[in-house]
């Protein structure tokens, strides 16, 4: 029997995608980057309402925080301007080093949390920050439908192992 | 066929592999070098965009405007810097060619930023979030849309008390965040749109519009600028030797007319311009927001503009000098092939297909027959519109699934289904095989996406299918479609 725990790699080889969930923007505050903490009913089974929701939290917290208004912003901005834009070509703006933070925020999350509950959590980013992209992974592995020697069974015992997950 | 396959009973990738590298068809050598020269996104980008120096510049398709203002700049500026500079610097002081070499910087700084960077692009939807879209649509709407369209789709939000209309964009499947449009001159929706402008060669939104504003507001300064010393330039002559005189003698009679006549009208136009955008910026509007009085008092005393800060200040600022957030597009980003994408609904055919998932058929016959499945049941669309070819039924798992080869066939491989009727049986099987294996690489349409329209391709799609009337006449080249078909009908002989 397979171990229902995955590491992240072995969770892209062993196991197959069932569906996706998409976590939606907020666009309560305005045109600030913000997600939904709604939890979603099809991740009901498969993790924590608390974990979900404080992955979400803290995520939105990093996008504030790259797009806040402020001191720091601001000098970037006049900075940037007086050089007519040019420092933009050899200076990382604030937004960017946020947004690298939360790609490593992410993949820990992901080895941490998501991939041993069959999840994976895909960075927003590449999504055009509209959604967050959860995949849902179905554990074949478990399912007993994967026995390598049988052929003859597995042809018929292919559909019915598949749906036995 | 290589007896390889018994051996590697979990992995089943590897096992594909070993089939496809050890046959020796025509086709694999096209396949591998495609697989070594991997595309970056933005040959696929499907706006109508121009990129230069592989990716880095992006401009819309007509940009002979964009040429004009350049010439018309440089030219202008360069008269200024040749004939009356010199002069004007002895004269008065040489802080004026030093003050317009300044200006003429900053403008083409802005100039070049403006045209040359994404105005706010928003990436299209990926095949699988505009099919949840759909159905949380179908939920929404209380009905499964049968053939014809359903009435425009819009979703309300409360924006800092203010209801926002949110519109559901056909050409990107997505619903457009707050103050996005799509622009329809590049067919791209642009985070805050504020128009798309010929003269810069590109859209202006919510990542450039700064450029766009200090270019205008530097070019207004550098017209001022060289319309008063052109002037004060000709005045100073004619007080030393009259003022025809002045013009007949200076060599600099020519650019004199040209540098005032365009900076004449220049400054009417682009100072007007330029206040226009510093009211807009000060009340946080866009341009397009502003023509359509989005916010007017005219539409109602409760209409107010919900993205203002309040003062103008801060909304200056805010527009200004604010965080600048990156590119969504990712232009120099690589193709990736994506992790597996097929999941499992019963029955051998996508087994075979998800190339990474243990699959339990390690057999010769199994893969055999499993692919024929898969070829039937590809090939059953393609049957289906030339009916003089009779074709097995089979239960389709999904009419998705079947486009998605299709489609990918057209997206990969213009030529190589044209090897595929002159080999037999036999190999016509290895030969789909590094199909199927250039597929995985592209996003496949799940089963489960099924209630959404199967002319949903997978957005990166490089050649512009003609979306006919029959969803499923997806494999728009004919030859490509006959190659295929002829290919099928081999097989299904076996």
């Amino acid at each position: 029997a397979a171990p229902q725990v995955h590491s992240l790699q072995e969770l892209r080889r062993s196991a197959s995608l069932a569906t996706k969930v998409f976590v939606q923007r907020d666009y309560s505050d305005g045109t600030t980057c913000q997600f939904q903490t709604k939890f979603p009913p099809e991740l009901e089974s498969r993790i924590e309402r608390q974990l979900f929701e404080e992955t979400v939290k803290t995520l939105n917290s990093f996008y504030a925080e790259a797009e806040k208004i402020g001191g720091s912003s601001y000098l970037e901005g006049c900075l940037a301007c007086a050089t007519a834009y040019f420092i933009f070509l050899c200076m990382e703006t604030h937004y960017e080093k946020v947004l690298k933070k939360i790609s490593k925020y992410i993949q820990e999350q992901n080895e941490k949390i998501y991939a041993p509950r069959g999840l994976l959590l895909t960075d927003p980013l590449e999504r055009g920050m509209r959604v967050i992209e959860i995949s849902i992974y179905e554990d074949r592995c478990s399912s007993g439908s994967s026995s390598s020697g049988s052929s003859s069974s597995s042809s018929s015992g292919g559909g019915g192992g598949v749906g036995g997950r | 066929m290589t007896p390889g396959g018994g051996s590697g009973p979990m992995k089943d990738c590897e096992y594909s592999q070993i089939s496809t590298h050890s046959s020796s068809s025509p086709m694999e050598s096209p396949h591998k070098k495609k697989k070594s020269a991997p595309k970056r996104k933005w040959e696929v980008f499907p706006g109508r965009n121009k990129f230069f120096c592989n990716g880095r510049i992006m401009m819309a398709r007509q940009t002979g405007v964009f040429y004009l203002t350049l010439v018309l700049i440089l030219v202008t500026s360069g008269l200024f810097f040749a004939f009356d500079c010199p002069y004007l610097s002895e004269k008065i002081t040489p802080a004026i060619p030093a003050i317009g070499g300044i200006l003429f910087f900053f403008v083409m700084g802005t100039l070049l930023r403006t045209s040359f960077s994404d105005p706010g692009v928003l990436p299209r939807a990926t095949p699988d979030e505009a099919a949840d879209l759909e159905r949380q649509i179908d939920i929404a709407n209380g009905s499964s849309s049968g053939g014809y369209r359903p009435p425009p789709r819009t979703k309300e939000v409360i924006i800092n008390g203010q209801t926002v209309k949110l519109k559901y964009c056909f050409t990107c499947k997505i619903f457009r965040p707050p103050r996005a449009s799509h622009c329809s001159l590049c067919d791209n929706c642009v985070e805050r749109f504020d128009h798309h402008c010929p003269w810069v060669g590109n859209c202006v939104g919510k990542r450039n519009y700064r450029f766009f504003y200090m270019f205008i507001l530097s070019l207004s300064f550098l017209t001022v600028f060289i319309f008063a010393f052109v002037i004060t330039h000709v005045i100073l002559r004619s007080q030393q030797t009259g003022f025809l005189n002045a013009l007949k003698d200076s060599p600099a009679r020519y650019p004199f007319t040209e540098n005032s006549v365009v900076c004449f009208f220049s400054v009417w136009s682009i100072v007007g311009l330029s206040g226009f955008h510093t009211y807009l910026i000060s009340s946080n509007q866009t341009t397009n927001e502003d023509i359509k009085g989005s916010w007017s008092n005219k539409r109602g005393k409760e209409n107010y503009n919900p993205y203002s800060y309040g003062n103008i200040f801060t909304n200056c600022c805010a527009a200004l000098c604010g965080p600048l957030s990156p590119s969504l597009i990712d232009r120099r980003g690589f193709i990736q092939p994506d992790t597996p994408q097929l999941a499992g609904p019963s029955n051998g055919i996508t087994m075979y297909g998800a190339t990474q998932s243990q699959s339990n058929m390690c057999d010769q016959d199994q893969c055999i027959q499993s692919t024929k499945f898969v070829l039937q049941a590809a090939a059953t669309p393609l049957l289906q519109s030339e009916p003089s070819i009779t074709s097995e039924e089979l239960p389709l798992p999904g009419k998705t699934t079947i486009s998605g080869p299709c489609a990918t066939l057209t997206l990969g491989q213009p030529t190589p289904p044209s090897s595929m009727p002159n080999l037999t049986s036999d190999t016509g099987l290895t030969d789909m095989i590094p199909l199927k294996e250039e597929h995985e690489g592209h996003q496949f349409l799940t089963p489960e996406e099924a209630p959404s329209p199967p002319g949903m391709l997978p957005s990166g799609s490089p050649i512009t299918h003609s979306h006919t009337m029959h969803v499923l006449s997806l494999a728009s080249q004919d030859s490509l479609h006959e190659d295929s078909v002829r290919g099928l009908v081999k097989l299904s002989s076996v």
